[in-house]
């Protein structure tokens, strides 16, 4: 019997060697190492758009590639349905899952091959991921996967060459690629990063619809929160490799633990000039550290005003303040 | 705070191409005054950044002013000959060019750059470049010691920061900045965006800000300019523009933006289509295509700009949309069910 979580991640790592020059070689120099997902849990339920927020350089692409195996993770777990670890399967066991989980990429303009008509763009997943389709059948989802994305009239679609549709066009064609093959779960890396402001909203309400009628999960890893706070039911803020802080997204956007979430957020401009006036928003000092040169203890403590003794010696533990509320930070090491 | 500093009078701007003109600015007017800040937004391909350039006098070759007045303290920029423009430009009007922080040389320490401004500009010797910029690197907040540093040594807000620097270094009376936080991470940005309102009290500068994010344009924008297919389609205060924006199409970015703040309770709407083509655009309201309220002279005739409620606005129908909320304005109202 299913549990009702699809994916669930455990202490999954990966990071990737840093080029020695041959002078290292000679030196000796210790290899060093880009620790770009250092250990990380959470679980992504049935339905549920679940997302991963942080800056650039936070490791929030590399999870989102982990989870569908375009990268294999050095440590940790992918438990699929509480039966298959993806993360212990070789790649000839993994191929009945890739079906089931899909990615789209933040542009659109780079997604698709510019000499394949729309036509031929859908038709490609289903040659490799259903094979034994009628000419008929295919016909039939191509169609249908068409109308899913509102690309209507679709006899004014389907000869189209990706430079003849817009940028929102477009992304809806990389959305139907994606849905194409039925899958059950898509990583939506910075899915409407690219588009213009005025079509983003039909972008995500299309997300929206593919997880009512087609029961999909999602991954929506995005750098913007106001999108996050629409779309996504839990959402995890990223910080140098590490989960610092997840929940329900709303208790997370707007009662947010970690010092970290709280400068992350008040950093947010608001679309309101009177708003944006009034308040007195904390800056966060510095920028990103290196994930070569991760700090001890606490990875945030450089650049957080509340840090104390204990932040720069231990890594501050995952607690769970309240069910399913989660952070990690000593400042709550009490209430553990 | 009332002296205008630069007046633009029904500018216009073509780019030539193999596939025709494109009519990237089209008859826009509008006045910049001592000291404030006019938030320019528009999405991809409204001319935006055209029409930054045009100020500079900077276009690509294939780029022509077709007419109009760019009068900057009274002169007119067009009629300026190359010497003239090479007194005024970065002197009293410069720009901070959208990727600009990816464009220093790699070969040089950062501050030698923005030294060598100064020494091609002003007659100062070596060493008192060197201290001004000394002093400018403070005032961006850039450590002195990162002046021998070398591009690829900087993160991406160093560089902004360097850039702004260059684009300080002549004590310009008008800087325009073109998308300067886009490629930045959100902390970052607000870092940039709490350093150029400082820099623009401190200094009683007028700015000219080009974004296609109306959150930061309510963030640093005394005043609005929407663009849209190379048209400016309203002028207002801020606070104004927020709060009742006429334009359809103001309206409709304005409803597009999600909030961070109870979020989901948020209606968004997307406005349906895309922009024309700016080689053949429809005749008319450029905007007719994709407006929800579009009547046939909208169709056939281009509005011309009028005064409405201290608003700038080009549209017909000014008079009859000004009491609608954005919202009701559109069919298509998305609610997170």
């Amino acid at each position: 019997m299913s549990n009702g979580i699809l994916l669930s991640i455990r202490n999954l790592r990966k990071w990737f060697p840093v080029r020695r020059t041959i002078w290292d070689v000679i030196t000796r120099k210790p290899r060093l190492w880009v620790r770009a997902v250092d250990g990380i849990s959470f679980e992504i339920r049935e339905k549920e758009i679940f997302g991963l927020a942080g800056e650039s350089g936070s490791g929030k692409t590399t999870t989102g590639k982990l989870l569908i195996r375009l990268l294999d993770p050095d440590e940790g777990e992918i438990v699929y349905r509480d039966k298959v670890d993806l993360a212990k399967l070789t790649k000839k066991e993994l191929k009945p899952f890739r079906k089931k989980l899909q990615i789209i990429y933040q542009d659109p303009y780079g997604a698709l091959n510019p000499r394949m008509s729309v036509r031929e763009l859908l038709e490609e997943p289903l040659r490799f991921l259903e094979p034994d389709l009628s000419p008929e059948e295919r016909e039939e989802r191509i169609m249908r996967a068409l109308e899913l994305v509102k690309l209507t009239p679709i006899e004014e679609f389907i000869e189209k060459y990706p430079h003849q549709l817009s940028g929102g066009q477009r992304q809806r064609i990389v959305i139907a690629r994606a849905v194409i093959a039925n899958p059950e779960f898509i990583v939506a890396d910075e899915p409407v990063s690219m588009l213009d402001v005025s079509i983003r909203a039909g972008i995500l309400h299309l997300l929206l619809e593919m997880r009512e009628k087609l029961g999909i999960s999602f991954l929506y890893i995005t750098h913007d929160l106001a999108t996050a706070a629409y779309l996504t039911d839990r959402i995890a803020i990223m910080y140098l490799g590490k989960i610092v802080e997840m929940g329900k997204t709303e208790s997370v956007l707007e009662e947010s633990l970690h010092p970290y979430t709280q400068l992350l957020v008040s950093s947010i401009p608001i679309p309101d000039p009177e708003e944006a006036r009034r308040r007195k928003r904390a800056l966060l000092k510095g920028e990103i550290p290196s994930p070569i040169m991760i700090p001890r203890g606490c990875r945030f403590w450089p650049r957080c005003p509340k840090a104390f003794d204990k932040c720069r010696k231990e890594e501050p533990p995952w607690i769970e303040v309240e069910p399913g509320r989660f952070v990690a930070c000593h400042l709550f090491s009490s209430k553990a | 705070m009332s002296e205008t500093v630069l007046e633009v009078k029904n500018l216009v701007v073509r780019y030539f191409t193999r596939m025709g003109d494109v009519k990237a600015v089209n008859d826009v007017s509008f006045s910049l005054k001592r000291g404030e800040t006019l938030g320019l937004v528009g999405e991809s391909g409204c001319g935006k950044t055209t029409l930054g350039l045009s100020l500079m006098r900077l276009l690509p070759r294939n780029g022509r002013i077709e007419r109009g007045e760019i009068l900057l303290e009274g002169e007119d920029i067009i009629k300026m000959d190359e010497t003239l423009l090479r007194s005024i430009r970065w002197k009293k009007i410069s720009m901070i060019f959208q990727g600009a922080m990816n464009a220093l040389n790699p070969v040089f320490p950062v501050g030698d750059q923005v030294a060598e401004v100064l020494m091609l500009h002003e007659k100062v010797t070596k060493e008192e470049a060197y201290e001004i910029v000394r002093e400018l690197f403070l005032q961006v907040g850039l450590d002195v010691s990162r002046m021998k540093d070398y591009p690829h040594q900087l993160s991406g807000g160093m560089k902004q920061r360097v850039v702004i620097a260059m684009a300080l270094a002549l004590n310009p009376t008008i800087v325009i900045a073109d998308e300067p936080t886009t490629a930045l991470d959100v902390t970052i940005q607000a870092q940039i965006l709490d350093l150029l309102n400082k820099l623009k009290r401190r200094y009683g500068l007028s700015m000219i800000y080009i974004t296609h994010d109306l959150a930061v344009i309510a963030e640093i924008s005394d005043r609005v300019a929407v663009m849209y297919a190379g048209y400016m389609v309203e002028i207002a205060d801020v606070v104004k523009l927020f709060k009742k924006p006429i334009h359809p199409y103001t309206k409709g970015l304005i409803a597009s933006v999600p909030t961070i703040r109870r979020a989901k309770e948020r209606k968004l709407i997307s406005i349906p289509g895309a922009p024309p083509n700016l080689i053949s655009p429809p005749p008319g309201c450029p905007f007719a295509p994709r407006c929800p309220f579009a009547k046939d002279v909208c169709r056939e005739e281009l509005p011309e700009p009028v005064m409405m409620d201290g608003h700038l606005v080009r549209c017909h129908f000014a008079d009859e949309l000004k009491e609608i909320p954005p919202l009701e304005a559109w069919k298509i109202v998305w609610e997170r069910g």
